[in-house]
Parts: structure tokens; C-alpha cells; sequence
């Protein structure tokens, strides 16, 4: 019987002071917060924050649209820098923004001409979200009115009539928008929303400075940097989001993730993501169809043509 | 009845026991260790790098490691384009599943100790989506702190030995 007590003792000691050092050790699970007051909050410390633009994904648009007409929004932010458009085309999309007329016909310049030949800036999300933030300006005090700055480098496609006039074309998808962040927001003590893809945010990317490394460097701010999931892995949180409000958000300080991103923004499970498609009228322009796979073949893609009738096969 | 809990009881302590000597004899890499260049490392010539598959790894400058009996913890500094960077990894050592992540890169690790070396196996994805493996292996060896790593992607595979000095 002493044998089982002091056995049993030795046990209860090791197995407490495992199970104190475990639990002493084990990082705490990141909880899940109200993304818009989140983001919203993070303008009063930070003037510039990122928004990890998720390609075409139907949700990624839903929340930008919310946390554009949330009625704190104007009070907080005065800009918008955008990957959807080319920065050629700043003064007429001024013009449009305002609330001034603008034919179709020249607005669509702005997304169907950036430097990418691709298909995603013509999925009609990304026109509606230009038109949503003339809509919102309509109801606001000048004052109070955004600005959407247009992020993708000046860029003529006239001008490109072989692959080795578009290689020979030099232009930095990082070091502009960083310019236009610095001279048009910081030096102008604004602030700005930035919506662009995952890689254009990362903070310390192994690939060289990228957009918002330009912009804290050059412009001498930290900014405040929002990825979606799994762009950025809640389960490195210790986290997962199953049960979690959509949508939510978690902060990363504390993780191993500090140093890269601010916050993780969840919008629903990976398998029910929707995409935007190609509209049917676009599909059956004949001549949109032939300038974007001219485009797309120039860029070096000689399956151009089979991917685009594929693309509109799934327009429904 | 009596008989069988005193057996059981026995047996717990006996294993735990066993198990606390057995992390003592366990090394500890604890330290900030710099990498010793030169023919003590060694590495195959990497794949070039293809399409979906994963970078090559940065040069590290230095590693920061602080080891509990629960976790390892890894702070690479790391040269990159532009500048330097700090990259922190933190391994559980119970054998369940670590994550971590690198810009878009995540890595599902789990670690195993395999006599006094720690062998960390990793799945390497994004976006959820799986594009290599790897297995590194840490060990102690006359005060140097050895790391051969072995990484398996669409492009091939590429081993190294890293040998490292505290410093």
C-alpha cells in the first residue's frame, strides 16, 4: 500500500506540474471580433490600412462594400487605393467618383486596361465597386467625400503590338502605388484604405519590398495590414474558425505572425467560396473577346482564346 | 482490485519516469547560433524554381533558439531582397501539429525526437493547397549544432547540411 501511495504521488506530482507547464506554455486562441469596427478602429492609430483583395471572390467584394457604407467609414478614411485600375485614367475616374457624367465606354478603361492581360478586373464586381463609392459619395458633404486612387501603373496597350514591346515595358506593380500613397495620403495627412492582393501586403515578403513595405519605408508610417483566410492561416492562431460570425476577424500580435500581419479576416469556410464570373454581355462582345486574348497571348499564354470560351462556358 | 491499481499506479510512475530521464538526456539548442560557412556546409544544387511550387529557402544570417520541455522556438534572421527579416517558427514537442507560416507559405509540422536528434516533418502548402514536403533533422555534435534538411517539391529534391556555431 506505501508502494501505491508514493507511486501514486510521484504521478500526481509529474502529471500536475506536465499539466501547469503545459497550460502555462500554450498560446492562447486568437477570438474572433467585429471585422468593420476592427478595421475601423485601426484608422485611428494607423493612417494607411491594407485590405487583402482576394481575386474575384464574391465575398471579399461583399465585405469591402460593408465596410465602405458603414457610416463611420467617411469620417475616418478619405481614400481608397485600388490594384483594379490604371492610374492613366486618374482624372476621369475623379470625374466619375464625384458624381460627374461618365460614358460606359470610357469608364471601363479604367479596369479593362491595367498592365495585367488577365480576365479578373472585368468581373463586374470590381466595376461595382467603383460604382458603389460614387453612390456613397452622392449622399456625403463634399468634405466627407472619397477618393479612389487608381494603384496599377500607367500603361497604353496601343502601344504594345509584339511579346517584346509588352517584356521591354517597365514599370514597378509595387514602387507606384507606394508613390501615389505617399504624395497623395501621407503627405497630405489623409488616410487610406488600400485593397490589394495577399502578396502586395505581406509585411518582411522574402521576395524584396512590396507595396506596403514601400510605403512605410518611404512614407515613415507602420501600416496596418488585414489578410483573409487561409491567405493568412487563423490555425496559426491556434484558432479555427468553424464556429466563428461571418464575417470576423482576429489580431495576430502575440503569434508568430506579428511581424508579417496585423489581423486575419475571416469570411467563411474555403468551400463555399463564389466566384465572379465574366458577365454574358461582356461574353458576347466580339470585340472585347478579341482584345483580351489578344492581351493575354501577347503576355505569353497560348491557350488565350480556349481559356476564355471556357471562362464564359461558366457564365450562366 | 486493490492489486490492479497498485500495478497501474506503478506502471504510470514507472513510465513517467522513464520519460522525465529519458528528455534529460535530451539536448537542448537553446542558443543564438550563426552558420559556419564554408566545406562543413554542405547543399545540393537546388532545383530551379517551377511554377506552384515553393521558394527556395532564404540565407540565414542567424537562428535564436529558446527550448522548453513543451515547444521549440525559432527566430531565423534571414537575408532578403532589400534588407533582412526576422522569421519565428514555434514547434510543439508533445507530437501533435504545429502550424507556421512564411508570407503565403504554411508549414504543418510535427516534431519527433529519434534518440537526441529532433526531426521536424512538414507539409508545406497554400492557400490550403499542398506543394512539397520537408523534414529537417537538428542535432548536437561537438558543440556545433548540425541541421540537415530535406525538401521534396513539384521541381525535385534538394537536401543541405547547415552546420552552426554559437556566437
Amino acid at each position: 500500500m506505501n508502494v501505491l501511495l508514493g507511486a501514486s504521488a510521484i504521478a500526481l506530482v509529474l502529471l500536475s506540474a506536465d499539466t501547469a507547464e503545459r497550460e502555462g506554455g500554450r498560446a492562447r486562441a486568437a477570438a474572433p471580433l467585429d471585422a468593420i469596427t476592427t478595421i475601423l478602429d485601426a484608422f485611428l492609430t494607423h493612417p494607411v490600412v491594407g485590405l487583402d483583395e482576394v481575386h474575384a471572390d464574391e465575398a471579399s467584394h461583399a465585405f469591402r462594400l460593408s465596410l465602405i457604407r458603414d457610416p463611420r467609414f467617411p469620417i475616418l478614411v478619405n481614400d481608397i487605393l485600388v490594384e483594379f485600375g490604371n492610374s492613366r485614367y486618374q482624372d476621369l475616374l475623379d470625374r466619375f467618383i464625384r458624381g460627374e457624367p461618365v460614358a460606359d465606354e470610357d469608364l471601363k478603361k479604367v479596369w479593362q486596361n491595367t498592365t495585367q492581360a488577365h480576365t479578373i478586373w472585368d468581373r463586374p464586381i470590381y466595376e461595382d465597386f467603383y460604382r458603389a463609392v460614387r453612390a456613397i459619395n452622392a449622399n456625403l458633404p463634399p468634405e466627407r467625400r472619397l477618393r479612389v486612387l487608381l494603384g496599377d501603373p500607367p500603361f497604353d496597350w496601343d502601344a504594345v503590338r509584339t511579346p517584346d514591346d509588352l517584356r521591354n515595358r517597365s514599370f514597378s506593380r509595387s514602387k507606384h502605388p507606394a508613390d501615389i500613397v505617399v504624395r497623395e495620403v501621407i503627405a497630405k495627412q489623409r488616410r487610406a484604405l488600400v485593397i490589394y492582393g495577399a502578396l502586395h501586403l505581406w509585411k518582411q515578403s522574402l521576395q524584396g519590398p512590396n507595396l506596403i513595405e514601400h510605403v512605410e519605408k518611404d512614407g515613415g508610417i507602420k501600416a496596418f495590414v488585414v489578410l483573409t483566410h487561409p491567405h493568412a492561416s487563423l490555425g496559426v492562431l491556434h484558432t479555427s474558425p468553424e464556429s466563428w460570425p461571418v464575417p470576423s476577424i482576429a489580431l495576430t500580435r502575440g503569434s508568430t505572425l506579428e511581424n508579417q500581419v496585423d489581423a486575419i479576416l475571416y469570411l467563411g469556410p474555403v468551400s463555399g467560396k463564389r466566384e465572379s464570373h465574366l458577365s454574358a454581355a461582356l461574353c458576347s462582345d466580339a470585340a472585347y473577346r478579341e482584345m483580351r486574348t489578344r492581351r493575354m497571348a501577347l503576355a505569353g499564354n497560348p491557350r488565350a482564346g480556349e481559356q476564355l470560351t471556357n471562362e464564359c462556358a461558366a457564365v450562366r | 482490485m486493490t492489486r490492479a491499481y497498485a500495478t497501474a499506479g506503478y506502471l504510470l510512475a514507472l513510465t513517467l519516469l522513464t520519460t522525465a530521464a529519458a528528455a534529460q538526456t535530451r539536448p537542448d539548442f537553446s542558443g543564438i547560433w550563426k552558420p559556419v560557412e564554408g566545406p562543413a556546409s554542405t547543399s545540393s544544387p537546388l532545383p530551379p524554381p517551377k511554377p506552384g511550387g515553393p521558394p527556395p529557402p532564404p540565407r540565414t544570417l542567424s537562428t535564436t533558439i529558446a527550448q522548453s520541455a513543451t515547444e521549440l522556438r525559432v527566430d531565423r534572421r534571414v537575408e532578403r531582397d532589400g534588407g533582412e527579416a526576422v522569421i519565428t517558427f514555434i514547434y510543439k514537442l508533445d507530437g501533435t501539429e504545429s502550424l507556421n507560416q512564411m508570407g503565403p507559405i504554411v508549414f504543418r509540422t510535427k516534431a519527433a525526437w529519434d534518440g537526441t536528434a529532433l526531426v521536424l516533418s512538414s507539409v508545406i502548402s497554400t492557400d490550403e493547397r499542398t506543394i512539397g514536403e520537408s523534414r529537417d533533422i537538428y542535432r548536437l555534435e561537438n558543440g556545433e549544432l548540425i541541421v540537415e534538411t530535406t525538401r521534396q517539391t513539384p521541381a525535385g529534391t534538394s537536401t543541405s547540411r547547415d552546420v552552426n556555431r554559437k556566437g
